[in-house]
């Protein structure tokens, strides 16, 4: 039986899946590293191994993420708006709207049955990204998942009017030193996401049922900001940072 | 020998300077202007007279109706156009970088900030006069007047009202005529009938020339390149009243081979492109996407009649279909989407241009309803730092997949 194969090199973290029949027979996360061909050939290699297949039994690969031109065993490459979609049709495919909020770039889609009808992405800034989070945390000397948790508990939020991720950080650090509540903070910075997610969401045009994909979509800081600014309940899949190559190898196994 | 990579060379290494005001130079590369492009002959004829001082010079607007430079026996020297050159030779960071150091924000629009940087560095002729309209673009005329006091030279400014109703034309008609006696007792020079003959009447066969690329640009597959109608954006509005006009257009039809490759996307242009060495069109190319016509290439205007000059350079400013309501540009973009026979709209949102990304939002949603899908693509025109090639990729790469 053919194994069709998704590989999403992301900007921070490569994901790849097998399929085999439809099911999934094997799938992994590494880091990307600096080394994006090279992260491919050895995340392809872990899913032979995984799989306990041999190369020849994998009759497409479709390779998504910024890294997919970095993929040069790849049959085809997609891009990741396409994956998503595809993706989250399999998983949730009464959603209309879905986010995808990625390590280095975010996007607002709007799908129609499972279909790309139109798209907006982030511009020239991180704020709204995976990378955001992640320097705004360090600050706290919590992991992302650490600071969105540590956001749920706080009663009220400091604003922060930065949008530069430099600039927000500068002021996040003068809040700290300030003593102003840690939570409080912790949720102004999700805040701060969400307003910028919800703004591409806006101007796509807000339609329900929405869904979120990627690796953000597991803070449950930000999924929590984003309800609220949006004024909607977000559809999460199990492993939304996986959305994108399941995208990648449905895709694979269709245009085999 | 190439005298493109010539010149580039000497922009490059700084002496540029004193060669473009060399007679020698001029006199040097002319051994070898026969065997150039009309397009190359045209910009050494324009940049000689300027920087020699061989004639009257006018630092124009894009806009500005050359016809009226060239029936006065001016040159015109079109900045925007000639920052265009300037970062398609991969030159426009040191310029921009003097603009900003003399504080010129990152926030105007880099085709202005480059001419000042150009003219901060003295690398531009010394004008007679400066000419611009308020057409389209509210900051060209506040960068024309800043240049004019740079030069201590006169700036003759056309203000543009509404959308070319009677009044907004008779209002347009009495400047023009004021400017050109102005100009003319400037000059010490009156504009014969001949001469708006000619003038007028280059300008026509240009627009014959310009209707018959048209055409082509509707055949499928398309066998125009869109990069280099866009490219020749620039050329269109500055030969405009020059008998090189027809000459460059005519030389530009011939060179299209009619037995165009296959294609797999049609796309129509708006506003213009990234003039810096940018991989995007090649890409393009790859994939299989025509782009089968841009708004500006395809500005086109009413014949213009000797008889009534000033009347007919009005009616030629509001033939731009960027005036008045954005329902005029959206109505017009339908249109050449729909006779191209388009699959969708790419608009190049550059950077620092209020005109064009003010509208974009409005743009995408009208053309939505006509179910005429648009991707927004930001960028800059002229600056390349702004470029980023990644982001780019994927936004044209996802919105052919939706295609």
């Amino acid at each position: 039986m053919s194994v069709y194969c998704g590989l999403d090199i992301g900007s921070l973290q490569a994901k790849g899946i097998l399929l085999r029949d439809g099911h999934p027979l094997f799938r992994t996360i590494f880091p990307t590293g600096g080394n994006a061909p090279e992260t491919a050939k050895k995340l392809f290699q872990a899913l032979l191994e995984g799989g306990e297949i041999s190369s020849d039994e994998v009759k497409t690969i479709v390779a998504t993420g910024y890294g997919r031109i970095s993929v040069p065993f790849a049959t085809k490459t997609v891009t990741e708006i396409t994956c998503h979609a595809r993706g989250i049709a399999h998983f949730l495919p009464q959603a209309k709207t879905l986010i995808d909020l990625g390590g280095q770039d975010s996007k607002a889609i709007r799908l129609e049955k499972g279909k790309v009808m139109d798209f907006v992405m982030n511009d020239k800034c991180a704020a709204g990204t995976g990378r955001f989070l992640e320097v705004m945390a360090q600050n706290f000397k919590l992991t992302p998942w650490e600071l969105g948790e540590l956001s749920l508990q706080a009663k009220n939020e400091v604003s922060i009017s930065a949008t530069c991720t430099v600039f927000a950080e500068s002021e996040v650090i003068g809040l700290i030193a300030r003593g102003l509540p840690r939570e409080e903070i912790a949720r102004g910075i999700m805040s701060a996401i969400a307003q910028r997610i919800a703004g591409m969401v806006h101007r796509l045009g807000l339609e329900e049922p929405v869904a979120m994909s990627g690796g953000v979509a597991q803070n449950p800081g930000v999924v929590k900001a984003l309800e609220r600014e949006l004024g909607v309940s977000i559809l999460i899949p199990e492993e939304p940072q996986m959305i994108g190559a399941w995208g990648a190898a449905l895709i694979a196994q269709e245009y085999a | 020998m190439n005298l493109g990579n010539f010149v580039q060379a000497k922009l490059q290494d700084g002496s540029a300077i004193r060669l473009l005001r060399s007679p020698w130079i001029y006199r040097f590369l002319s051994l070898f202007l026969r065997s150039q492009s009309p397009s190359v002959r045209f910009s050494f004829h324009l940049a000689r007279d300027a920087y020699l001082k061989r004639k009257p010079v006018a630092f124009t607007s894009l806009f500005f109706p050359t016809e009226l430079v060239y029936a006065l026996g001016m040159v015109p020297f079109p900045l925007e156009v000639i920052a265009a050159l300037i970062s398609s030779m991969g030159m426009a960071v040191p310029f921009l970088k003097k603009a900003e150091e003399e504080w010129y924000s990152q926030d105007l629009c880099s085709f202005h900030r480059l001419g000042m940087g150009l003219a901060l560095q003295d690398y531009l002729p010394q004008p007679d006069v400066v000419l611009s309209l308020t057409s389209l673009c509210d900051g060209s005329h506040r960068f024309f007047y800043n240049v004019s006091r740079l030069f201590k030279v006169p700036h003759f400014l056309i203000e543009v009202p509404g959308n070319g109703g009677k009044k907004d034309q008779e209002y347009v008609v009495r400047q023009l005529k004021r400017t050109r006696m102005e100009l003319e007792a400037l000059l010490e020079r009156k504009i014969k009938k001949s001469d708006w003959e000619d003038s007028l009447g280059y300008s026509n066969s240009l627009r014959e020339e310009l209707l018959k690329i048209y055409e082509l640009q509707a055949h499928v597959p398309c066998p125009v390149s869109g990069e280099a109608a866009l490219g020749n954006v620039g050329l269109i509005f500055t030969c405009a009243g020059s008998r090189w006009g027809p000459e460059l257009i005519s030389a530009w039809r011939k060179s299209i081979r009619e037995n165009a490759s296959s294609e797999n996307y049609r796309l129509f242009w708006l506003h213009l492109r990234p003039y810096y060495p940018a991989p995007i069109f090649a890409f393009l190319k790859e994939r299989g996407v025509s782009i089968v016509g841009d708004e500006l290439s395809n500005y086109i205007w009413p014949r213009l009649d000797p008889k009534n000059p000033e009347l007919s350079l009005s009616s030629k400013i509001y033939a731009n279909f960027g005036l008045g309501p954005i329902k005029n540009r959206i109505d017009n973009i339908v249109r050449l989407v729909r006779e191209r026979k388009a699959q969708g709209v790419v608009n190049f949102s550059h950077r620092g241009c209020r005109q064009s990304t003010g509208g974009a939002f409005l743009l995408k949603e009208a053309l939505k309803e006509k179910g005429i899908p648009c991707l927004i693509l930001d960028g800059d025109c002229v600056d390349p730092r702004e470029l980023n090639w990644e982001q780019m990729r994927t936004r044209i790469e996802g919105f052919l997949e939706i295609l």
